[in-house]
């Protein structure tokens, strides 16, 4: 389902370099093994959230490559290669992410160490009581990250495509299932110690990859002055400033991208972790930055390849840009071959440290807030804690086989569009985090009524035709996300429902 | 510092409300050329805008987050 990825373009690596990724996963299972080995207790809380919880070092780290995906790099240098400076937005709404944490985070921080929460879910159940909304919101989370995962899953085997002598669809097999492998033997082992501390690797690796890729892109293919006037001739549209529709298109995807993932479960749980409030928000306020120094570098990449590959790419497979580069790069010298082993471990290192949390995380929501939320309460710890591991393999066995099948059978979409869908869904948890997390009179019925309709709203979004004069085609070409509009009607619901309720209770 | 209790105060969203509208780029005319450092001029005001919502966030963080024993007094 993902676009042809960089490392098609890339020469086969050789021994060497298939030893030091060999070793680089390695160590990974040997600290799962140290984070079985660290377990206090065999519960819930231990497995999910790390116990007592990670301090700073660990929790920016985790916090950060769990944020920064394959497709920071890979999906953000194509799309930029495809519009241009425009997709600038990317570093924006990575930041907005950030400053949506300010809405919720301390008051959340402070009820999740108050009352041992381990799932988003366990604060809304703790905020409404309400089975409905509890149900909903969980299938909501799931759902998107079943999309996530699956992305995820399938960037692992476009990233050893070609890297192998092998031809690229026994290699994309053996990626998904090796890489996944490794990482459900980790995770099963360590919980989220394991996946927090391999953070710890992958995100330093990651940092490192970004670092290097910027100044391989400025040492390559010259000054940035001499790119941006080559794409001034070639391609004017890439350069100059975003037409009104594109404004909204910025706008949109800043609300979309930038609440939605504040609200992913994954990243929620990271707040749980914190052992401190001194913890989170100095590890928020070094991940402000994470933008600048991320999402940026894969504008320049993708605007760098623009100028300098024209026409090389074109569509879905504008995904790969960062192949084409990395090989020119690697036929260059024994140096340039070490640095793109480098950023090729990079790559590994933030697919890998997205999808193992996001696992995690869809383990941790369908133990607790399904199975012993409706079918088995009264459960214990030990046997919850066992049927989570069971239920991460299951996600992984099932998830991975599509991923397998949708790449033998040719669908395909890039990354972005991908990456797209599962925010309108997300959009509609934020009323209530955000809204009543501050406003004690927010009432249950009217918050469940709000995101249910949002939701429907937003996905109904999906079957308007494109073309016509109809209002619903009005607002879909109106450059702003079908789950904006969702989330507009969810808050009037909301907000308006529950001032009726509290009137009527006061009458 | 002392971090006050009501730390999302009405004057926090007028700043970010100004610094949105420096970062998104609206207000350029659609031919500009102008260029800064390399880069077309509107890319480095909206990266500024970006570094300073940045800065101003992380201030927020480190200086306006409610902390506990003073939520707990509140």
């Amino acid at each position: 389902m993902i676009a042809a990825a960089a490392e098609t373009n890339v020469i086969p690596f050789g021994a060497g370099a298939l030893a030091f990724i060999g070793l680089y996963l390695l160590s990974m299972v040997w600290i799962g093994w140290l984070g079985m080995r660290a377990k206090e207790e065999n519960s819930l809380r231990d497995h999910f959230i790390g116990g007592s919880g990670v301090g700073f070092f660990v929790l920016l780290l985790t916090l950060f490559a769990t944020q920064y995906s394959g497709n920071t790099i890979l999906g953000f240098s194509g799309k930029a290669y495809r519009i241009g400076f425009a997709w600038l937005t990317c570093v924006h709404f990575m930041t907005t992410i950030v400053v949506t944490y300010l809405l919720f985070a301390p008051k959340l921080f402070k009820l999740a160490k108050q009352h041992a929460f381990i799932t988003p879910t366990d604060y809304l159940a703790h905020r409404f009581n309400h089975r409905g909304l509890n149900l909903l919101a969980t299938l909501i989370m799931v759902a998107s990250l079943m999309n996530f995962y699956l992305a995820q899953l399938t960037a692992m085997g476009r990233a050893v495509e070609g890297l192998t002598t092998l031809d690229p669809e026994t290699a994309f097999v053996w990626g998904v299932v090796v890489l996944a492998g490794i990482m459900l033997v980790y995770e099963t082992m360590g919980g989220f110690r394991a996946v927090a501390w391999t953070d710890v690797i992958q995100g330093g690796v990651l940092a490192l990859g970004f670092l290097v890729l910027l100044v391989l892109i400025f040492k390559e293919y010259g000054s940035m002055e001499q790119t941006t006037r080559t794409l001034l001739q070639i391609a004017p549209e890439k350069v100059l400033p975003p037409k009104a529709p594109e404004v909204r298109s910025w706008i949109s995807y800043i609300l979309l991208l930038g609440v939605g993932a504040a609200l992913y479960p994954q990243a929620i749980q990271r707040i749980y972790a914190a052992r401190s409030a001194r913890t989170l928000r100095k590890s928020l306020a070094v991940m402000a930055f994470m933008p600048l120094c991320t999402a940026l570098v894969a504008v320049l990449v993708g605007v760098t390849a623009a100028a300098h590959l024209a026409g090389e790419l074109q569509g879905a497979s504008s995904d790969a840009v960062l192949g084409v580069m990395l090989r020119h790069i690697q036929e260059q010298s024994t140096f340039g071959y070490a640095l793109v082993v480098l950023i090729f471990a990079a790559i590994l290192g933030a697919i890998m440290s997205t999808a193992d949390s996001t696992l995690l995380s869809m383990s941790s929501m369908v133990t607790k807030d399904l199975y012993m939320g409706f079918v088995r309460p009264q459960a214990s710890q030990a046997s919850l804690t066992t049927l989570g591991k069971w239920i991460s393999t299951l996600f992984v066995v099932v998830l991975a086989a599509l991923a397998i099948w949708l790449n033998s059978s040719g669908t395909k979409l890039t990354l972005v569009e991908l990456l797209e869908m599962k925010f309108d869904m997300l959009l509609q948890l934020a009323p209530a985090f955000m809204i009543a997390i501050h406003w004690q009179r927010m009432r249950a019925g009217p918050v469940f009524a709000g995101m249910f309709a949002g939701l429907v709203f937003a996905l109904l979004f999906f079957w308007v035709p494109a073309k016509g004069d109809g209002f619903l085609t009005l607002l879909k070409n109106s450059g702003f996300h079908p789950g904006i509009y969702g989330l507009l009607l969810n808050i009037f619901i909301g907000v308006t429902g529950s001032w009726i309720v509290n009137a009527r209770s006061k009458t | 510092m002392k971090r006050p209790h009501n730390y999302l105060s009405w004057w926090i969203w007028i700043v970010y409300a100004l610094l949105a509208g420096i970062s998104i780029p609206w207000y350029w005319p659609a031919a500009d050329t102008r260029m800064l450092l390399g880069y077309p001029l509107w890319v480095v005001v909206s990266v500024a805008g970006s570094l300073a919502v940045s800065a101003f966030t992380a201030w927020l963080f480190v200086y306006r987050w409610p902390d506990d024993e003073e939520e707990d007094e509140a």
